[in-house]
């Protein structure tokens, strides 16, 4: 499902961030979230619900040993 | 003038001034020179202050007429970023929003480098609020390449990395959020460090991103890297987040032979597209590598378009936190490139968001895993291509800015994404004079391997010696 189009950018910003986009800059941010979307979705479905960020810290830490 | 002095490195000069063969004040007179005639052309600096810095050379040279000892960068002018804070001066962050913001800290990075001696010569250009890779900046100007005024020196620490190359300064600090260390270091033919994620502290230094900020040097030779890296490294209460690891002897892994450490080649992504100079280099430099004793092993690279993706998810979300007081109360201060690529995060939801900052530590120990379960020391291009011309990647807000952005950066922000430590060096030039560079990119915290390696690199080869003809004088 991928319904961000002009439309919702343009509403988005007026409501909840008080910005009155025009319209090319309102195309130009929907192209960019359109094309993250569905990677970053389809991302999403390796998450284990048991996981969190800090996890990174613990990689760096331990991610030397050869 | 003296090109003689100016083409010493960073150690050589350091050296020197220790040694009395010459004296700080010289070094910093012949500097400051050399910024004055080359500015008009490269326009490298934001701001320039030589009386302090000679005042502070002279101080040093006096100490060393003393006997005391000094520190490893005594008398050595540096220039950086102008995004490091300094107590009751102005830090513009490349932006008109933050042209008159006084800090009323200073960086941790940048008082150990000033504890270890080092001057003061200025804040150099940079993108504005450290967002964009080409080295363009509609308020203080476009920096230029100092191999050709026409094209790019990359971004966003495009001060930096021309400044170093036209040796105006023995080196400079930047930031690299996404290649912003190792991109200019590529256009402008130096060496850019970037350190594992929390190797150095990012006390006081203008945020773009919390998660990938990385601070480091640029410099002409690996070894000057490794001597301002073990400067700056090391725990800082100041920044929780840095790490308390004990600090290698990075300048001491410099000299070491390379042989057998195994070199990972990519068997994908990282050859996609490259620019014929660029694969040149790549072929000739792994051949050194060869040389030197090294084993060239093929690795598998994971996939990168997710990588890229969760980069932007967590860049935008990010710096869009840092920015939407502003960008809602003073939005028409930006450039609108740097307002779009802000603006993105405000429409990111936050479920989003935490995915992505979730599934790094996964992704990249998996990376780890796959790569250096084959390899020591991964090495990939810095960039696909030399440094195009400003006016070819001039592209705004326009349609085709993010293709253009991921062309430049697609080879470093991943690694950034991967919190890994990453080397670039160059390692060839384009028919038409323009620099070819590498990374080499290692486990967390493997700095000393890499200098040991990119310093090996050096040896052979005379690449970084090379003088830009306008610095050539």
């Amino acid at each position: 499902m991928n319904t961000i189009d002009d439309d919702f950018v343009r509403n988005l910003a007026h409501r909840w961030h008080g910005l009155a986009l025009s319209d090319a800059e309102a195309a130009g941010i929907r192209a960019i979230l359109a094309a993250h979307e569905p990677i970053a979705e389809a991302a999403a479905a390796a998450m284990r619900f048991d996981t969190e960020p800090s996890g990174f810290v613990g990689f760096l830490e331990g991610g030397d040993k050869a | 003038m003296s090109r003689e002095l100016a083409e010493l490195s960073l150690i050589e000069v350091a050296d020197r001034i220790a040694r009395r063969d010459v004296s700080a004040a010289e070094v910093t007179r012949n500097a400051i020179a050399r910024i004055e005639r080359l500015e008009p052309t490269l326009n490298a600096f934001i701001s320039f202050e030589p009386e302090a810095a000679l005042a502070k050379a002279e101080r040093v040279d006096a100490a060393i007429g003393r006997g005391e000892t000094v520190g490893p960068l005594a008398g050595v002018p540096l220039a950086h970023k102008d995004m490091y804070y300094r107590a009751g001066k102005v830090t513009t962050s490349g932006s008109k929003i933050s042209k008159g913001f006084v800090a009323d800290h200073n960086s941790t990075a940048l008082a150990r480098l000033q504890a270890a001696g080092a001057l003061y010569l200025g804040g150099l250009n940079m993108s504005e609020f450290v967002t964009g890779p080409t080295g363009h900046n509609l308020h203080y100007g476009d920096c230029h390449n100092p191999w050709n005024p026409d094209h790019a020196p990359g971004g966003s620490s495009s001060g930096s990395g021309a400044a170093t190359a036209a040796r105006l300064v023995y080196g400079a600090m930047g930031s690299d959020t996404g290649g912003s260390i190792r991109i200019p270091a590529g256009m402008c033919g130096v060496v850019g460090l970037k350190p594992t994620q929390t190797r150095v502290t990012r006390y006081g230094v203008t945020p773009l991103c919390f998660s990938f900020d990385c601070c480091g040097p640029l410099t002409r030779t690996v070894r000057d890297a490794a001597r301002m890296l073990g400067v700056i490294a090391g725990h800082d209460p100041n920044d929780p987040t840095s790490s308390r690891r004990p600090v290698d002897d990075y300048e001491a892994a410099c000299g070491r032979e390379a042989r057998g450490l195994r070199i990972g080649v990519p068997t994908s992504h990282y050859n996609d597209d490259l620019d014929p100079a660029v694969a040149a280099m790549m072929d000739a430099s792994r051949k050194t590598f060869t040389n030197l004793g090294c084993e060239l092993v093929e690795v598998d690279m994971p996939d990168h378009d997710t990588i890229n993706t969760l980069w932007n998810v967590i860049l935008s979300s990010e710096a869009a936190t840092i920015h939407r007081r502003w960008l809602r109360d003073r939005r028409d201060d930006y450039a609108p490139q740097v307002r779009r690529r802000l603006e993105v995060g405000l429409f990111q939801p936050a479920t989003r968001y935490i995915e992505a900052l979730t599934l790094r530590a996964g992704i990249a120990q998996a990376f780890v895993d796959e790569v250096f379960g084959a390899c020591d020391v991964l090495h990939i291009p810095t960039m696909p291509m030399p440094a195009p011309r400003l006016d070819d990647i001039a592209v705004g807000d326009d349609d085709d800015m993010p293709a253009v952005i991921l062309r430049v950066s697609g080879m470093t922000r991943p690694i950034n994404f991967l919190g890994l430590p990453s080397l670039s060096l160059p390692g060839g030039f384009s028919e038409t004079g323009l620099p070819a560079c590498f990374q080499l990119v290692g486990r967390p915290f493997a700095e000393a391997t890499l200098c040991r390696l990119g310093d090996a690199f050096q040896q052979a080869t005379d690449w970084h010696t090379r003088l830009p003809a306008l610095a050539d004088f």
